[in-house]
């Protein structure tokens, strides 16, 4: 477990600072501009897996012996890279090596390995190897809240303030009026990232103008969808941000308490965040009087119990109170009544974490970026057989067919592209000829997929639409909260419809069956999970009905389904 | 309900039908005031909408439209819904298959069959065929506890239950667990029910619409009992009960939600309590004991012969009457007239314990005369934002008026200071919560008190001379002190002034004109019973102070405010107005006083005797000295006399005892003899509860074996003693009380069939009081001029 760091000042005021962060930066120029070979290595959760730590200890190992400075940084986003260590020799740009196993740290001080190199920092070509952003993976990225991510220690407050943690929030306590800040975000016209896509400027204004007190702003990074993990990265790679980014928000609104919400399966993310909220409390950017300005904020974390229906903001409000985390009717809405039925502004991690760099550089900068009504940058993840695959921040509106062919790479060799599933459990799937449109909040809707939080699943040939289809109504189906029938009702009568295909029971009847019970559940359920639940399987439904008809007549396609009757007999066994 | 500051109206279009409501009224209680029943199964008045069931959609027309969930959805302008359109038919429909997958269906052995809402619905939206099948997925029964069963399978998760015992009861001692169709009800935090705090009140399957949540003790179809609106018996809040019966014998009692000054709840006593009626230690028959011999039964004639015969003897003081508090209007008011007009006697009072004598002793030095609240219950549901509640725990003495509490924490997060040694629910729900050292509960309510003097909060109003009398009672309270005596922080002390005299307001914000009311609740005279701790504290000294502080903060006569003092016993109040008490004839006036006793002796025909009688703390002696010779001891539900030792003493010096009970008792052994007595839930009449109150009790079942009422029995033994008191038809007596009492003055059977009056009800247009409005010269005048509130 990381330590607080234990030496740091309590800095009470504007100048001081100031004066912590001119060292702050002069300590991380001396990291690099020292006599020393700094091996930078990405540990997050991604990493550790395959061995991070390792690499990290052989790393120390050797360090006094070939004078090594060894680092350890959050994990980049190229998790095909990992164990990802970036190896700076004193006056060379650092070179990025990918893959790298224990046995590798003296091989590599030693200039071997260079079959690993992905490539260099810097915009030039360095000693043969083409700059990392040259690669496609990095090309189209346009990183904002990932910009220090892979580059700072996240359990170190210094490195971040160095790269200029904390600006933003500074600004927001001493340079700018509440009114301002709110007024940056909304020029930056930034939508939700936590899948409804509504404009954070509205609500942080709502929050602002609502009159009773406390006001409260909660951080939603708990993200229990399956496929999806941006939030727990910023967690990991940059915990910094994500507080400033609630910091920011509770001056802006007026709220004197935030909180952040994380899943609780998220042990790394946590970790690293608790550690962040302790030492900046220790300088005093959290708390009382926050750096002399005569603001307060009291932050608290809350860790989630498991349950994806505690990522829904009343239902999430619920569990940050101590009560079963049930979503419940509106109105009214959360910024009037949310936390002990006061005003609260609810955001996603990734939303937030786009303040500092909104309110530094302005609203104008941020919405450069992305498209007329999808501004900014967005993270997104994918999962399934692709090459290059990982966590990446793009400009909205990028085309999906780059995305997946050159961002990720395209389907690795022996896999054919059977669909991409969008939107998370809460959307249909798309099929290749259909990707030939700019990912946003807007654009995949009519095609029957969504944007949502951006994660995305690649599945190809092998996978049964059927099965699939079963797959994500079943993780609705568990993740109901129980709370209204349709949903905790209606969800469990369209899996057993399913399966009754899935087992070759199926008849004509089922099919139409599914639309009536999917039309039901969706119009009257009570929150947004039951209300998109069935969205899945009509989108499978729809993009491969002869899928559905062959099971109907008795054939799984893909022969994954147990059709008959003694493959029923070998899946009930596997269940 | 008390008129508020204008509220906002609007008019949708239900149906067709123009409604117009209150803004914020949801479209489903929109739809019940046009008389526009919409289907419910989540939905339960008094709580905050769930959205569970679905099955209140309603279809809103136009651009921005569709299917909506109305009992969560407040009506808006120019809306226009349809309640039973073919889309919202179809989504019914779809529920109640969702519901019918895996429900039970076991309706014939099913307690609820015959008032279910998921029967009743199934059969209103015609659902006979499911197109969703599979095996039932299943759980077996749990037994939660001695009087609750839980059946998985039956289960709608409509959170009724939970949400009920949550925001009502206040001790959310049920939740829910798991998630989907895996969701099921069970005790908290995986305990057995009776290790978390429930209340056994019964309310969890009171509310549940279906058979989930089941009674263990009632066996029976709803369809085949006879039910019969009355009141509970067990303490003065005076909760309305339906009593269900089947050929006379009580199955149970049920809600009647909405109605009554419970709005239908009640606690364990009002759900459970009814069983004391069949206890088989009941006594049924009239006996006589010789001396040497067991007794013997005889016949009522013959128990009454016997009885006028010797009493004959006893006239004047050697003969008393120790009543029930527990007694109806019309047989506490026979039974003191029988004392004063036939044995020419004043020795007669209730059956009380120390604390309650005390409590009544000092309301009477402070108000006057003795009332159990000046406000009454349904204003304090309405309107209390600040309250201060003192004394044992509310919950266990006065349960529904805690329920209030917990509701008016939820809905108006009104603020509660709790001033007690017991650690109950609402001490944790309660902004504050003081715990005085044992014994000096008395002395910080004065700390309370000179702080609100000291911070200057008092009320303008207050009278020069009371604000001189409390500050020089209070010199010796200051912070420190108070707070070394009583072992509470000073800071809590202070706050708790502030709170109480600022309406829960404070000091950091400032009120234009005068700071809100706040109601004292004050349970002292529940000290010493066995239920609660704090047996040491000083019941009058507490009184007087709750009384002073709100005098101090002008707390009198406002809405939301004054002091409520539940007494315990169901018709404390009503049996004091009908003047079973040594000194006070009925409606108070004092025995001493020449003109009241005149107009009493003019209507009754008799000479009254002039001297006040013994009370009950003193008749022990009275007859350990001989003074008293022959006694009429009556049972109460809390076993006064057999729980204190001084008088079970005494009874053994009388040389003529009759006991009147309705249980077996050491007494009845050592009695001449022995009377069968009838219990509330089997006599006709009335009851006056703590907040004044008249309400209705009716007979719901044949009295046990023989058992008589109070008034039958003194009937029969005034008219074998040449005296003509009559008892049938008992309306008639409380037409009596009318004519003699002019609190009662505008009080029948006809009036109350509707409902209850609080009295001061000086005649038959008067709507009754739900304030009582101190007079100009202090508290004093509150008496016994009382002042009624204009209706509202
Ligand atoms: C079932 C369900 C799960 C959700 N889970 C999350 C989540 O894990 N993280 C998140 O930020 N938003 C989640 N949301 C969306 C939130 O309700 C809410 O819209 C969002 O946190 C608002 O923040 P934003 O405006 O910054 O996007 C979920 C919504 C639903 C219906
Ligand atoms: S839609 Fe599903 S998750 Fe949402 S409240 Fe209803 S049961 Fe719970
Ligand atoms: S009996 Fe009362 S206290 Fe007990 S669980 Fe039911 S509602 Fe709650
Ligand atoms: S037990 Fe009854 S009241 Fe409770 S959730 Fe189930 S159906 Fe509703
Ligand atoms: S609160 Fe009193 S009157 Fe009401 S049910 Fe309980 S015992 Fe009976
Ligand atoms: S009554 Fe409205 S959802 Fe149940």
């Amino acid at each position: 477990m990381a330590q607080p760091t234990s030496d740091l000042p309590r800095l009470t005021s504007q100048k001081a600072f100031d004066e912590f962060r001119a060292r702050a930066i002069e300590k991380w120029e001396a990291i690099w501009n020292g006599k020393k070979t700094v091996v930078s290595i990405g540990i997050g959760s991604s990493s550790i897996p395959v061995g991070a730590l390792d690499v990290m200890a052989a790393f120390e190992r050797i360090a006094d012996k070939e004078n090594l400075h060894v680092r350890k940084t959050g994990v980049d986003g190229a998790d095909w890279t990992d164990v990802q260590v970036r190896v700076k020799r004193p006056g060379e740009p650092a070179v990025v090596y990918a893959n790298v196993v224990p046995s590798d740290a003296k091989g590599i001080i030693d200039g071997k390995h260079r079959g690993k190199i992905i490539g260099v920092e810097g915009d030039q070509p360095f000693d043969g190897i083409q700059p990392l952003d040259t690669h496609p993976f990095y090309k189209y990225q346009q990183r904002i809240v990932l910009q220090d991510v892979g580059v700072i220690d996240p359990d170190s407050i210094e490195e971040a303030i160095a790269r200029g943690a904390y600006m933003g929030l500074y600004r927001a306590l001493f340079e700018l009026t509440p009114e301002e800040v709110i007024a940056e975000v909304t020029t930056a016209n930034v939508r939700g990232r936590g899948g409804a896509g509504f404009p954070a400027g509205i609500k942080w204004e709502s929050g602002r103008k609502a009159r009773v007190t406390p006001k409260f702003v909660t951080c939603n990074s708990h993200e229990g969808e399956p496929n999806v993990y941006k939030d727990r990265r910023i967690h990991e790679g940059d915990p910094h941000r994500v507080l400033e980014g609630i910091l920011i928000a509770c001056v802006a609104v007026g709220a004197e308490r935030g909180y952040n919400y994380v899943g609780g399966e998220y042990p790394l993310a946590i970790q690293r965040f608790r550690k962040a909220v302790d030492d900046a409390t220790a300088l005093g950017l959290v708390g009382r009087d926050m750096l002399g300005s005569g603001k307060n904020v009291a932050f608290r974390l809350r860790t989630g119990g498991g349950a994806y229906v505690c990522g829904e903001g009343s239902a999430m409000m619920y569990s940050i109170m101590g009560v079963r985390g049930q979503p419940r009717t509106k109105p009214p809405r959360s910024v009037e009544e949310g936390l002990w039925k006061r005003p609260t502004v609810a955001n996603n991690t990734e939303t937030l974490s786009n303040m500092r760099d909104i309110v530094v550089k302005g609203g104008e900068w941020y919405a450069q970026f992305g498209t007329e009504k999808s501004k900014g940058t967005k993270l997104m993840t994918v999962q399934g057989p692709m090459k290059t695959m990982g966590l990446v921040e793009v400009p909205m509106g990028i085309n999906f067919k780059t995305l997946i062919d050159e961002v990720w790479g395209g389907m690795r060799d022996g896999y054919t592209f059977k669909g991409i599933q969008t939107g998370g459990v809460s959307a249909g799937p798309l099929r290749y000829e259909q990707l030939d449109v700019p990912v946003d909040f807007d654009s995949l809707t009519p095609l029957g997929g969504m944007l949502g939080s951006g994660g995305f699943v690649v599945f190809d040939e092998t996978v049964c639409a059927v099965d699939f289809a079963r797959y994500l109504t079943a993780f609705n189906r568990v993740e109901s909260c129980s709370k209204c029938v349709p949903c905790a009702r209606g969800n469990p009568a369209l899996v057993e419809t399913v399966d009754r295909i899935r087992f070759g029971r199926g008849s004509q009847r089922d099919l139409p069956l599914l639309e009536r019970t999917s039309k039901h559940v969706i119009e009257l359920s009570l929150c947004g999970l039951g209300q998109v639940a069935p969205m899945p399987l009509l989108g499978m439904m729809q993009q491969y009905p002869e899928e559905f008809q062959a099971h109907i007549d008795g054939v799984c396609p893909c022969g994954v389904c147990p059709v008959s009757a003694e493959a029923t007999v070998e899946a009930l066994a596997a269940d | 309900m008390a008129t508020r500051a204008e509220t906002k109206m609007v008019t949708g279009k239900i149906n067709g039908q123009d409604v117009t409501v209150p803004a914020g009224t949801t479209i489903l209680e929109a739809a019940r005031m046009a008389n526009i029943e919409v289907p419910n199964l989540c939905y339960q008045p008094l709580m905050r909408p769930w959205g569970s069931c679905r099955i209140c959609t309603v279809e809103i027309l136009g651009k921005r439209g569709g299917l909506i969930e109305s009992c969560a959805t407040p009506l808006g302008e120019g809306m226009e819904v349809l309640t039973h359109s073919e889309p919202v038919e179809d989504a019914r429909q779809f529920v109640l298959q969702m519901y019918l997958i895996d429900h039970a269906l076991d309706c014939p052995t099913c307690d609820k069959s015959g008032e279910c809402y998921l029967q009743d619905n199934t059969y209103l939206s015609n659902v006979n065929t499911n197109p969703y099948r599979r095996p039932k997925f299943a759980q077996p029964y749990t037994h939660f506890s001695e009087t609750i069963d839980y059946k998985f399978d039956r289960c709608i998760m409509c959170n009724r239950c939970t949400r009920v015992c949550d925001e009502v009861i206040g001790v959310t001692a049920i939740e829910s667990t798991h998630r989907s169709i895996e969701a099921a009800i069970s005790p908290a935090f995986g305990l057995e029910l009776e290790d978390t705090l429930c209340t056994n009140c019964g309310m969890c399957i009171a509310v549940c619409p279906v058979g989930a949540l089941t009674d263990r003790h009632f066996a029976h179809h709803p369809w085949d009992l006879d039910s019969t609106e009355t009141i509970c018996g067990f303490c003065d809040y005076g909760c309305t009960i339906n009593v269900e019966s089947n050929k006379g014998v009580v199955r149970r009692a049920t809600n009647l939600w909405e109605r009554g000054t419970n709005h239908g709840y009640v606690c364990e006593k009002g759900k459970w309590g009814h069983e004391i009626q069949q206890a088989p230690d009941r006594l049924r028959y009239p006996r006589v004991n010789q001396p040497g011999s067991s007794g013997y039964e005889v016949t009522w004639d013959d128990a009454l012969d016997s009885i006028a015969a010797t009493l004959q003897n006893y006239k004047g003081s050697e003969f008393a009457a120790l009543i029930s508090p527990d007694d109806t209007n019309e047989d506490a008011y026979l039974a003191q007239k029988f004392t004063r007009a036939v044995m020419g006697s004043n020795n007669v009072d209730r059956l009380l314990t120390t604390s309650q004598v005390a409590v009544e002793r000092s309301v009477r030095a402070s108000l006057g005369r003795d009332v159990g609240s000046t406000n009454n219950m349904q204003e304090m549901f309405t309107d209390v934002h600040a309250a201060m509640v003192v004394g044992p725990d509310i919950g266990k003495t006065a349960p529904v008026a805690s329920y209030w509490l917990y509701h008016s924490i939820i809905y108006r997060e009104s603020k509660i200071v709790v001033i007690s040694q017991d650690e109950y629910p609402l001490c944790w729900r309660a902004q504050l919560w003081l715990k005085p050292n044992e014994g000096s509960t008395g002395t910080l309510l004065k700390g309370i008190a000179r702080q609100i003097i000291d911070l200057k909060l008092h009320a303008e109003g207050i009278g020069k001379k009371d604000l001189e009398r409390l500050t020089a009672s209070l010199a010796d309270y200051d912070l420190d002190k108070v707070a070394r005596s009583t072992g509470v922080a000073g800071d809590k002390i202070q706050a708790a002034a502030v709170l109480y005299a600022t309406g829960g307001v404070g000091l950091d914000r400032k009120v234009e004109d005068e700071y809100p009311s706040s109601v004292i609740f004050n349970t002292a005279a529940h000290i010493g019973s066995p239920v609660t701790s704090g047996t040491d504290d000083n019941a009058a000294e507490i009184t007087e102070l709750c009384n002073d502080l709100a005098l101090l903060t002008s707390n009198f006569g406002r809405a939301g405010g004054g002091v409520t003092t539940p007494r315990g016993a169901a018709n404390y109040q009503g049996t004091t107005d009908m003047g079973v008490h040594p000194a006070f004839l009925p409606g108070g006036r004092a025995v001493l006083d020449d003109t009241s006793r005149a107009e009493i002796e003019a209507a009754w025909g008799v000479e009254l005797p002039t001297t006040q009688g013994y009370a009950i703390d003193e008749i022990a002696g009275a007859i350990e000295v001989g003074e008293i010779k022959a006694l009429y001891l009556e049972s109460t539900l809390a076993k006064q006399a057999e729980n204190s030792p001084e008088l079970l003493t005494a009874l053994s010096k009388l040389e003529f005892l009759i006991y009147a009970g309705a249980f077996e008792s050491p007494i009845a052994e050592i009695a001449d003899v022995v009377l069968p007595r009838a219990l509330s839930l089997e006599v006709d009449g009335t009851f006056t509860s703590f907040d004044r109150t008249v309400q209705r009790v009716r007979s719901t079942v044949p009295a046990a074996g023989e058992a008589r009422p109070t008034g039958a029995i003194f009937a029969g033994i005034a008219s074998r003693m040449g005296s003509n008191m009559s008892y049938l038809p008992v309306s008639a007596v409380l037409d009596e009380v009318g004519s003699l009492v002019p609190e009662y003055g505008g009080v029948n059977f006809a009036r109350l069939e509707r409902d209850g009056l609080n009295v001061p009800v000086s005649n038959f247009a008067d709507p009754g009081a739900s304030i009582l409005v101190p007079g100009p010269d202090g508290l004093a005048s509150l008496s016994p001029a009382f002042v009624s509130m204009a209706a509202d």
